[in-house]
């Protein structure tokens, strides 16, 4: 067992990471139950259906107008065209801490203001599709050359029902542009490419679905071209 | 930005006001009329990721007591809620708050008026709780 203290909460939807505005935060993923009882049954009965989740967080907003900074980017997220991989991790984004991964639409934003405190923000955030319990691959940090990341053990042997993938960058400079990949091993040694984001060449985000088997071991790599740093999180979740 | 930029940034913007001198740091004596900069209590995390910290300053501000109205009247003028001579108003300053290098600075309260007795000479004082965040 091992408790953790709120603080170390992370959560990053979009290209923006929320964590250092954000005072609360949580989700909720419900199924539905769907009434089965019959004449015959004394108690009520009931299967489970589909399910879904919300996520809300709330905090301190950010006043600064600046394009892409906090007002802005609720601004922008209410606007969005498709859904923004959302990253939940409530132990943190250490490698290999647990977390929540879905593509999301934002449901909600408010602000508020009460004399003697801070001025609030708060969001909702609907999944549409799927939410999947992951893992971090990369803690949001900043990486300059060629890196393979170090291999989490998943445990499970092998799967054979894909998984997907969380990119977040959240700062970007000098590069011409970074390859992020995710693969597998079964040893821990020998790792296979299983997905490609998108090639980044600034601040972004991508949902990545990956298909069939993923071996025991996963982890990130980049592959940098030209002198700059790119501050990025990678989460990965098997289906 | 240290807690010794917010003190010193406290301490230049207090010496704006006529007639006081700041001092950063308690002294063990002091010169009348004094605004004492000090640290109080400190909210760590109030947000995720080392996002912010909620810090509180306290500003003794003394003055003699051998002149008792003109003494009051000094500290009447910081207490003001507006005007070149309130402690609120300097403080609160967004330039105040960039020469610290944070988010805000909110002066909360101002207390009632005390004596204090410093180095065997006694002084009347108001003390300002002032809210940092950054």
């Amino acid at each position: 067992m091992a408790f953790v203290s709120a603080h170390k909460s992370r959560l990053l939807l979009g290209d923006f990471n929320f964590s250092p505005v954000t005072a609360q935060a949580g989700s909720d993923w419900p199924s539905d139950m769907l009434d089965t009882t019959t004449i015959n049954d004394s108690a009520r009965a009931f299967i489970p259906g589909q399910d879904t989740s919300t996520f809300s967080l709330s905090g301190w907003l950010d006043v600064d107008a600046t394009a892409n900074a906090h007002f802005d980017q609720m601004n922008d997220l209410k606007s969005a065209t498709a859904t923004e991989p959302l990253t939940w991790a409530p132990g943190g984004l250490v490698l290999g801490t647990g977390l929540q991964m879905a593509g999301v639409w934002e449901a909600s934003f408010g602000t508020g203001s009460q004399v003697a405190d801070k001025v609030t923000f708060s969001l909702g955030a609907q999944t549409s599709g799927p939410t999947e319990l992951g893992v971090s691959l990369h803690d949001l940090s900043a990486e300059t050359v060629d890196t393979d990341g170090t291999g989490v053990d998943l445990t499970t042997v092998s799967t054979t029902s894909g998984a997907s993938a969380h990119l977040h960058v959240t700062a970007y400079s000098g590069l011409t542009s970074a390859v992020i990949t995710v693969a597998d091993s079964a040893n821990n040694s020998t790792f296979a490419t299983i997905g490609t984001f998108a090639t980044v060449t600034g601040v972004t985000s991508q949902r990545l679905i990956i298909a069939g088997t993923i071996r025991r071991y996963v982890r990130y790599s980049i592959d940098v071209t030209g002198t700059g740093s790119v501050t990025f999180a990678v989460a990965f979740a098997r289906n | 930005m240290t807690i010794a930029t917010v003190r010193d940034a406290l301490g230049d913007a207090l010496e704006t006001i006529s007639g006081l001198t700041a001092a950063r740091y308690v002294p063990d004596q002091v010169v009348s009329p004094v605004a004492v900069v000090r640290a109080g209590r400190t909210n760590y995390d109030i947000v995720f990721a080392r996002g912010a910290d909620e810090w509180l300053y306290l500003i003794d501000v003394y003055v003699a007591r051998t002149a008792e109205q003109t003494g009051q009247e000094f500290l009447d003028a910081l207490r003001e809620p507006s005007g070149t001579g309130s402690l609120k108003t300097v403080l609160e300053a967004d330039s105040v708050a960039t020469a610290a290098g944070v988010d805000y600075i909110r002066v909360r309260t101002a207390s009632e008026v005390n004596t204090a007795t410093i180095a065997n000479t006694t002084y009347l004082t108001v003390t300002w709780e002032v809210e940092v965040c950054y």
